[in-house]
């Protein structure tokens, strides 16, 4: 491309109006060339005038609830999300009244063997419903099934605190886990959750000596699935919970948990 | 930005955080916090400017969403763009929502590797106008284009078609669209420069 023929495409180029292949081009054409391009960005710092063209809309409020759960979802994993806190030690193991010292060892591989299979008949319902929805949904799925993936290894590490959740009331029949392996970054999983009524959401807590502390408001899938990632338990959390709250959520817990679950040290 | 001289910093504790400010914290990290700012700041224009594109309420928010992810996946590389966050945010939107209309028509995809559009994200010449662009000025400004221009910038700007399509659907050659758009763009930018030198007292 010459650069009187990219000058010709500035326009075009700003707006948008290329071809992927003729978009290269010109990028190729101004990494290379050494002459002037200024009428690329005189012309560009138009497009800012003309999107005010678009008269301002509100977007539904669901969609900022979509927006922050992407973001979690997508921050995930990977990354040590949540600062761990201060100084905190190694975190204890649940009282002996709930837990019998010895009982995280014969209790493992049962966790195990069960969270893998409601893990991966999530990973299929997942999948395959948003398989056939467009790149982006595919993405997402994926991004579910990878924090299945490392929520179920977070459980499995030993020195993770693990709770089993168990839901009641308006929640009965969901159930899940919560996994806090040591390198931080834990995961809650629940399956079988009903939608959360209109004006309220799910939003879970860790429970301190009977004080309760926010672990963030989450959405529930499409399925009635909810996963949460990045999570760090205040030292000391004895039990994992889960009340409805009016949406935004609570300081503190507005109604009894409907799901609950001891966290405990596997070994 | 220049860090020279700058000793005395924002303190955004106290102060509202500038979509700058949010921005770099994203780039720095987790911060629901700056992301749930700058969306509800942001979210009208954002999804005004979807809505107008797709005419679709579920893909203008398809849009907004996806170039929300663009924000907090390039946040990084905002700084180097030395626009406003505000143009950022909005060139962002615009090419996720051209991007969603032309994956509904096959034809001309736009590419996926690259979510930020330079030239859109290329100096802030016009900050001023930029920012305080008074809507009926810019319709003032458009409506005073030759139609054929006009109707060249909005088919590539509202419409996602490309010179391509714009030839074949205005009957034109593609020179001529080149041409048009070019000139149309330019003519906008004189007109919208002017009150600003003028500035009555």
């Amino acid at each position: 491309m010459t650069h009187d023929e990219a000058l010709e495409l500035s326009g075009l180029y700003v707006l948008d109006a290329l071809t992927p292949d003729e978009r290269e081009a010109v990028d190729a054409h101004l990494r290379a060339c050494t002459l002037e391009h200024a009428e690329f960005a005189e012309l560009g710092g138009v497009t800012p005038a003309l999107a005010t063209l678009a008269v301002p809309m509100a977007a539904p409020s669901e969609l900022k609830a979509r927006v922050l759960d992407a973001y979690r979802s997508d921050m995930g994993a990977p990354q040590p999300a949540w600062p761990a806190p201060a100084a905190q030690p190694r975190m204890r193991p649940a009282p002996v009244s709930q837990v019998p010292a010895h009982a995280a060892t014969w209790r493992m591989p049962t966790w195990a063997g069960w969270a893998t299979a409601v893990a991966a008949v999530l990973i299929l319902a997942v999948v395959g419903v948003w398989a056939v929805g467009q790149g982006n949904q595919a993405d997402q799925a994926n991004r579910r099934a990878q924090q299945l993936a490392q929520a179920v290894a977070a459980m499995a590490a030993p020195g993770s605190q693990v709770a089993i959740l168990h839901g009641s009331g308006t929640a009965q029949g969901a159930r899940g886990f919560a996994a806090f392996p040591q390198s931080g970054g834990g995961f809650v999983v629940l399956t079988d959750l009903p939608a959360a009524p209109s004006g309220m959401t799910y939003q879970g807590w860790y429970i301190v000596g009977g004080k309760a502390s926010s672990a963030g408001v989450m959405d529930v899938g499409p399925d009635g699935e909810l996963i949460g990632s990045g999570m760090q338990p205040m030292a000391g959390t004895d039990i994992v919970a889960f009340t409805l709250e009016p949406t935004g959520g609570s300081n503190q817990p507005t109604s009894a948990p409907i799901i609950t679950g001891n966290l405990a040290t596997s070994s | 930005m220049s860090d020279l001289g700058h000793d005395v910093v924002a303190d955004s504790t106290t102060a509202a955080a500038t979509d700058e400010e949010l921005l770099a914290r994203l780039a720095a990290g987790l911060d629901e916090a700056a992301l749930s700012q700058l969306y509800d700041r942001y979210q009208g224009v954002m999804y005004g400017l979807a809505m107008r594109i797709t005419n679709d309420a579920a893909l203008a928010q398809d849009a907004v969403q996806e170039a929300f992810t663009g924000v907090w996946r390039n946040a990084t590389r905002y700084e180097q763009s030395r626009s406003s966050a505000r143009t950022w945010l909005l060139s962002i939107t615009h090419h996720r929502a051209i991007d969603i209309v032309r994956r509904r028509r096959p034809a001309a995809p736009l590419p996926e590797v690259d979510e930020v559009h330079e030239a859109l994200t290329a100096p802030d010449v016009w900050p001023e106008v930029a920012r305080a662009a008074d809507a009926a000025a810019v319709r003032n400004a458009v409506a005073a284009l030759p139609d054929a221009q006009r109707e060249a910038i909005e088919l590539a700007y509202f419409g996602g078609l490309t010179q391509t399509e714009i030839a074949a659907r205005v009957q034109i050659p593609l020179g001529t669209v080149k041409s048009r758009v070019r000139l149309g763009l330019a003519a906008l930018r004189r007109a919208l420069e002017e009150p600003m030198l003028e500035e009555p007292a």
